[in-house]
């Protein structure tokens, strides 16, 4: 007993000294840095380790490769980036959550970076605005922020969704084109994500005279069945246009369950997965051809995103991992990396040769009101001033504030994407949404968005011969 | 088994009585029929293998399912890389994983099994250790296919069957799951091999006694539940998309069937797989989100509906 | 019980020890950053499962895998009862009602499941485990339609001082139970179950009770933490995780005496944190190797 007791209290002290030994504390502010480091804590294992490794990942490697240096007053530093994995898991993220704000105080660290899916990023959220340190997500974005923008002051979104401006831009594409009688089939997948999108579909479809004929909830797992169940009743109902708002498990077979049943429809719009370069790859082209996603960019819409894919983010050839060409999130995340070098830029302080430091109140509202120069052109972040009634289907210039009320998260404006909607057309991903000229006018007053190619409806056959 | 079969009947008479179900067209019950069993085969091919495993060589294999997502993963670098016909990978993988099967029971759990001090106890470390098993092959399969893609296209013609059209693939797979299960249970019942494996899972003791090397036929039975795992992962790759984490749902899926059709019986695992299958696609024809709430409700009460556990024989 | 037990050199040594550790522990967030506090809870959180666990398991030797269900549950529990809108009850009263609904359910499973003997009970605790997530997924998008429940949040000062507090509770009552006829009558049960029976052990009320109380100390757990987390959906509840490691640390740590799973959780639960920090891709691997080889090489550890 005495031998144990004796291990014990060995243990205890240990403990103990080690973790005093890694605090910090400075009362008088953050500590000068050599280095810049950008910190998050994201899923590099666990069931989110895919979202990570296509996301934020690739995104924010390529960009530190091509931009390793700030130059900050007269010193020039260069640029790190730490990781703490959380394992896909709520409680570890929030962890390293806090291991990475004590470091933002403490002057270690000077970025943190969103985690890997909405639901962390709103746990993070409100971290990070009571600890009053930005937060600059990247993967995640959903409509369930909206009626919390006042209670994640120190957050930025930069991704699109579904009603940010997706969805309404779908449905009136839709609308414009569709013939006498067509109507829609939804599939979602079962959670957060699919629920919104059939819910933003269902409001926008209807405003817009697109009949649904019906929805079913897609259950990670079920696989073809699935696929196949929502084919039979798609086709059964004789819906003209298959919306399934889902993850890759179903995105990438349902096309053999429509092939197997005969069904054709006149228009096919997939969820993620169908955004990524890869999705042609290991689809046959005549599988892909005519399927329209989400995407906000491809090589043609400027010369700032042809060099960012054909360059920056170019494919390695032949069969490999998904991680690059997202036509949807990539240029989304490289705008919030020139956020985040601007703002460093222009709020860091080199303290005269001392070390780089960054006050995260300033850093704040500096990209509250900062309007730069980024693949989308100038963009700036907003907060939407009302979370819509039923009756409203968009913002007025007047309602998305800039810049954005000290106490609001930012999402960047959604009037500076240059797309919402893409389409595989002949192995190449086209962004065909939205000009905002149509028969119906300008309602949206979607200025800078860039078509590359026309949509093409119906979309070419992909039964075999 | 005679209680998978009271069960299924309750639920078709109560789900009967909804009046969904009796307005269910003819298709979507054509559907629900072609599916149920489509699922099934694999169903029952992952469960033959677990009853080898803990019928006879008594561990229970909680890394079961990662083997079937391995070899769902083999099968598509196989098709990818070298365009390696999926049905061809069965001839590597099967003897592959039965040689991988046989060297883990000799190495790993006959250790254990001279260790243990009772065979409760080996019970007991030998779930341990094959929990531990799930994590190194679910890493492993992490470390190699990181970041993949979650699937290929293989065979995309369809089938008309009723009215009804279903993709050739799963019908192929279905075909290839019933001759197999046929062929194991002829070798079982009818080969000298499978006599002595039938010995010894009914008295390993004795089984030494009269002659038959239990230190062979235990790590081969466990090596026959390792390659039916592998070709029913060669099938499912062929309609299903892929993920790492999908072994742990099929390890589950199986332990269900076996409990639903009997420890150690063949025919049990194979008719339980089918009946499983059914109440899937029945249950998932209303509401998705509760195939697998009546799936571990079923487990549930399946082990307190047998009072004697999982050793009845059927 | 004679006063010289009392005041014998062994529990006056143990006494002042423990002395020792409750006042570290009181003492510790004043002179620590706001993420090793966090850190320090969650490594108490995983001795409280541990040591409830093995409360009910290490003694009857039924292998319970129904901790993340008890955990879940007082998850829950929290997160209707002190959501982001305004808390209904104060957080003390909330950790409690959490411990009582697991409670609940561990009377009822525990009578459920009188006859299922070893691997049969582990795989029923697992299945209700996971159960639990399923029809939790289910009412929360098929019902709710809305996918989490939010909470008001607390500090991580606070949070840690209220797992303090149910550490404190849950090691007495474990070692009240093992010094007591009740805990013997449990490692009776544990050693030969018949035997016991045949001398006189109620055993269905021991193990329906025991299970019970060991499930209390677990829900009050999750419900601690849910406000921490301020955010509950059925994959942050219902997390098999929580089910296993309980299990390893008891195994790692020694079941004999009370300060084995103690040790063993906090080592583990450290040991964990270091590793996945600084080798996020390998550690799970040779987690698994490490497992294997303790399970085959210390079967007594």
């Amino acid at each position: 007993m005495k031998k144990a007791l004796f291990i014990v209290m060995a243990l205890v002290l240990a403990v103990s000294v080690s973790l005093i030994g890694c605090t910090g504390e400075g009362e008088e502010g953050p500590t000068p840095s050599e280095t810049i480091v950008l910190a998050a804590s994201v899923s590099l294992t666990g069931p989110l380790a895919d979202i990570h490794n296509s996301a934020k990942g690739p995104i924010v490697a390529a960009y530190v490769a091509q931009n390793p240096t700030i130059k900050v007053g007269d010193t020039t530093f260069n640029v790190e980036v730490e990781y703490l994995d959380d394992e896909s898991s709520l409680d570890k993220m929030l962890e390293n959550t806090d291991t990475i704000i004590d470091g933002i105080q403490a002057g270690t660290y000077h970025v943190l970076l969103g985690p890997s899916c909405t639901a962390f990023l709103e746990a993070q959220a409100v971290k990070a605005t009571s600890g009053k340190v930005v937060q600059m997500t990247f993967e995640g974005g959903a409509t369930s922020l909206f009626d919390k923008l006042d209670q994640y002051g120190y957050s930025f979104i930069n991704l699109s969704f579904s009603n940010w401006f997706q969805i309404p831009v779908l449905a009136k594409m839709l609308a414009e084109v569709k013939e006498e009688g067509d109507s829609a089939y939804i599939g979602y997948q079962n959670d957060d994500h699919g629920l919104e999108y059939k819910a933003q579909a269902e409001k926008y479809f209807a405003k817009e005279g697109i009949p649904i004929d019906g929805s079913r909830a897609m259950t990670p797992g079920e696989g073809s069945s699935g696929t196949d169940d929502l084919v039979a009743k798609a086709k059964t109902a004789g819906s003209e246009i298959l919306c399934l708002f889902g993850y890759p498990e179903f995105v990438f077979i349902v096309h053999t369950s429509a092939i197997a049943a005969s069904y054709d429809p006149k228009a096919v719009i997939l969820g993620p997965g169908a955004c990524f370069g890869v999705y042609d790859n290991i689809m046959n082209t005549e599988h892909s051809n005519g399927v329209m996603t989400f995407a906000t960019a491809n090589n043609k819409t400027s010369a700032r995103t042809a060099t960012l894919f054909n360059e920056q983010l170019a494919c390695p050839p032949g069969p490999g991992p998904i991680y690059c060409q997202d036509f949807w999130g990539h240029p989304c995340y490289w705008t919030a990396m020139d956020f985040i070098y601007a703002g460093l830029k222009a709020k860091g302080s080199d303290n005269d040769g001392a070390g780089f430091t960054i006050d995260q109140k300033a850093l704040r509202s500096y990209l509250a009101s900062a309007k730069i120069n980024s693949v989308f052109g100038e963009t700036w972040y907003v907060t939407p001033s009302v979370v819509l009634g039923a009756t409203d289907y968009s913002w007025t210039d007047a309602q998305l504030k800039s810049p954005v009320p000290s106490g609001y998260a930012g999402l960047v404006n959604y009037k500076c994407h240059t797309g919402e909607i893409g389409q595989w057309q002949d192995g190449y991903m086209e962004i065909v949404g939205y000009d905002g000229i149509g028969e119906t006018g300008d309602e949206y007053g979607l200025t800078n968005y860039v078509v590359t190619a026309s949509l093409v409806y119906p979309k070419p056959s992909w039964l075999p011969e | 088994m005679r209680r998978g079969k009271v069960f299924l009947g309750s639920l078709l008479l109560c789900a009967a009585k909804y009046k969904e179900v009796k307005a269910m067209s003819r298709e979507a019950v054509v559907w629900v029929i072609v599916s149920g069993i489509l699922n099934g085969g694999i169903y029952a091919l992952a469960a033959m293998g677990l009853s080898m495993q803990y019928g006879v060589a008594r561990v229970l294999n909680l890394s079961h399912g990662e083997f079937i997502m391995f070899a769902a993963w083999l099968t598509f670098t196989f098709f990818t890389g070298f365009q390696i016909n999926p049905l061809l990978s069965i001839a590597i993988i099967a003897p592959g994983f039965l040689l991988i099967g046989f060297l883990i029971h000799r190495t790993l759990f006959t250790t254990l099994r001279k260790r243990a001090p009772s065979p409760a106890a080996f019970e007991a470390n030998s779930l341990l250790v094959a929990f531990g098993l799930m994590f190194i092959v679910q890493n492993i399969a992490l470390l190699i296919w990181r970041g993949m893609p979650r699937g290929y296209t293989w065979l995309t013609r369809g089938v008309e069957i009723l009215g009804v059209s279903f993709s050739l693939s799963r019908l192929i797979a279905l075909g290839v799951a019933v001759a197999l299960a046929v062929v194991f249970y002829v070798f079982v019942t009818r080969s000298r091999v499978g006599k002595a494996i039938r010995a010894a899972a009914q008295d390993p003791a004795t089984a030494g006694l009269m002659g038959i090397n239990i230190n062979r036929v235990l790590p081969l039975c466990f090596g026959l539940g390792a390659l039916l795992a592998g070709i029913a992962g060669v099938l499912v790759s062929m309609f299903s998309s892929l993920s790492t984490s999908m072994g742990m749902g099929y390890t589950v899926i199986a332990l269900i069937v076996v409990a639903l059709g009997g420890l150690g019986s063949i025919p049990g695992s194979f008719i339980g797989g089918f009946i499983l299958g059914l109440i899937g696609s029945l249950v998932g024809q209303f509401q998705s989100s509760l195939i697998m709430v009546a799936f571990y409700a079923l487990l549930m009460i399946l082990l307190l509906a047998r009072p004697r556990g999982l050793l009845g024989k059927a | 019980m004679d006063i010289s037990k009392f005041t014998s050199k062994k529990f006056l040594l143990s006494a002042g020890f423990a002395l020792a550790i409750l006042i570290f522990l009181a003492s510790f967030p004043i002179y620590s950053s706001n993420s090793e506090v966090g850190v320090l809870t969650t490594i108490l959180m995983y001795v409280i499962l541990t040591v409830s666990w093995v409360m009910f398991s290490g003694s009857t030797g039924y292998m319970s895998l129904a901790v993340a269900g008890f955990f879940g549950l007082g998850m829950y529990a929290a997160a209707f009862l002190y959501p982001r809108t305004g808390p209904l009850l104060p957080l003390p009263v909330v950790v409690i009602v959490g411990g009582l609904v697991s409670l609940v359910f561990g009377l009822i499973i525990g009578l459920v499941t009188l006859r299922l003997k070893g691997m049969y009970f582990a795989i029923f605790t697992f299945g209700f485990s996971v159960l639990l997530y399923y029809l939790f997924l289910f009412y929360e998008l098929q019902i709710r339609g809305v996918r989490g429940l939010r909470l008001t949040s607390i500090t991580n000062q606070t949070a840690y001082y209220i797992v303090v507090v149910v550490l404190v509770l849950t090691l007495l009552a474990a070692y009240l139970i093992r010094r007591s006829r009740f805990g013997l009558a449990l490692q009776s049960i544990g050693e030969n179950e018949d035997a016991a029976a045949h001398m006189g052990v109620n055993t269905t009320t021991m193990k329906v009770i025991s299970f019970a109380i060991s499930a209390f100390f677990i829900g009050a757990t999750g419900a601690a933490l849910a406000p921490k987390w301020q955010y509950v959906d059925f994959t942050v509840a219902f997390n098999m995780l929580y089910s296993f490691m309980p299990v390893l640390m008891a195994i790692f740590g020694g079941m004999r005496e009370l300060y084995g799973p103690v040790i063993g959780a906090a080592i583990f639960a450290y040991a964990e944190r270091a590793l996945r920090l600084r080798f996020p891709y390998q550690y799970m691997l040779s987690f698994g190797i490490a497992l294997i080889l303790i399970i085959i090489y210390l079967p007594g550890a």
